[in-house]
């Protein structure tokens, strides 16, 4: 009598849970997620190492010695590219620039032309055209914002930002061709000078 | 014994005979009678990349995640069983960040793989009898995809009802440039 009443006992709360289970529904919706791991890099490429600048009134030439006046040389860094690829829907990139010295004579180290005399720039003429998109499918558009010519007040003896932009969309470009300019101090001994200026992305 | 007894008594009203005709409107169009037959499935599902994780942000090659989608139950107590069908779709994964930026559900394929199959055939306090196959068109075709709904899996329920219980294959193919993030969508599991 025992064992029968435990199994009756069993067998209606087994067609109960039986009656409560099913979801009269004829559509059963499930959400499904995954993740995309950003895992490309940030770089920063040039075509070339070297650049020179010339007298700004009379370009090509180099800038005449001038015991009283003080002279300007001009010119651009080379083609400079911003490439990220690691794929973030809005990767903010800026590209920071200096000159890791003094302009050096390069017959007697000793005399040089401070990095503050040094400026790099983008010609905001040219802002518009030289931001490009790579990528097919799902393209990185870059919007940047620049030290521009002649709105910037940033030299090379401190490190500043020269371009910054935001990559959407996963992957993107920005090419530039920085300027120049150095300003010649008065009595500067003739002679070749050169300097390091260095551009760096993060 | 409760749910036995209602059961029978159901049984007599209906053998009773239809009620009498009162008036001369035209009978409502036949439709297919669904009314017993449910399909469920309770939980959520994540894809990884083989072995578990993320997919990698490439610019310029596809990943494929996959994982398995909670169990779905297919019930069928229509007093006199039939065929039924378990229709497939779903919509695009959006990225969590910004909606507007997503993976098409033509990226994705929901399939029952070989050894879940043989799991499908199950009977309902092993009374009724269930006859299950698997839309094999699916594991094989290119053209079958989540973005257009198709048929995943049919079956005939015996008379005495049935229940099949299985667990579908998500597969995305996760195409390149995709931008990182957390994508999610909703997969919908239709019967009929």
């Amino acid at each position: 009598m025992r064992s029968t009443t435990t199994r009756a006992l069993i067998a209606t709360l087994t067609a109960g849970a039986m009656l409560a289970v099913p979801a009269m529904a004829t559509a059963a919706d499930t959400t499904v997620t995954f993740t995309v791991a950003s895992s490309g890099t940030l770089a920063i490429g040039q075509t070339a190492s070297t650049a020179t600048l010339t007298d700004a009134l009379n370009p090509g030439n180099s800038l005449g010695y001038s015991a009283t006046l003080p002279g300007v040389v001009t010119g651009s860094l080379p083609k400079t590219t911003v490439t990220d690829t690691r794929g973030t829907l809005a990767g903010a990139w800026t590209v920071a620039v200096v000159a890791t010295g003094a302009f050096t004579n390069q017959s007697n180290g000793a005399i040089t032309i401070p990095a503050s005399a040094g400026r790099a720039y983008i010609d905001a003429a040219t802002l518009p055209a030289m931001v490009t998109a790579l990528g097919s499918d799902l393209n990185g558009t870059v919007a940047v914002s620049a030290e521009l010519a002649p709105v910037g007040v940033n030299n090379l003896g401190t490190s500043y930002t020269l371009i910054s932009g935001t990559t959407t969309l996963g992957n993107g470009s920005a090419a530039y061709t920085p300027a120049v300019s150095v300003t010649v101090p008065a009595a500067t001994p003739a002679g070749t000078y050169e300097a390091t200026v260095r551009q760096t992305v993060s | 014994m409760a749910s036995t007894a209602l059961a029978v008594g159901a049984a007599l009203l209906c053998a009773a005979g239809p009620a009498p005709v009162l008036d001369a409107a035209p009978p409502p169009p036949a439709t297919a009678n669904t009314t017993g037959l449910t399909i469920a499935s309770v939980g959520t599902a994540t894809l990884t990349v083989p072995g578990g994780g993320s997919a990698p942000y490439s610019a310029t090659s596809s990943s494929t995640v996959t994982g398995k989608l909670p169990a779905t139950v297919v019930t069928d107590v229509r007093p006199l069983g039939g065929a039924w069908t378990v229709t497939v779709s779903a919509n695009a994964f959006k990225h969590g960040a910004n909606p507007a930026v997503t993976v098409p559900a033509s990226a994705a394929k929901l399939y029952l793989a070989g050894a879940t199959v043989a799991a499908v055939r199950t009977t309902l306090l092993g009374l009724g009898s269930v006859g299950a196959t698997v839309n094999t068109a699916t594991l094989q075709s290119a053209n079958v995809h989540l973005g257009t709904p198709y048929t995943l899996l049919s079956g005939t329920t015996g008379m005495l009802g049935g229940t099949v219980i299985y667990e579908p294959t998500m597969v995305v193919v996760v195409p390149a440039a995709t931008p990182a993030g957390t994508y999610t969508a909703v997969v919908t599991q239709t019967v009929s």
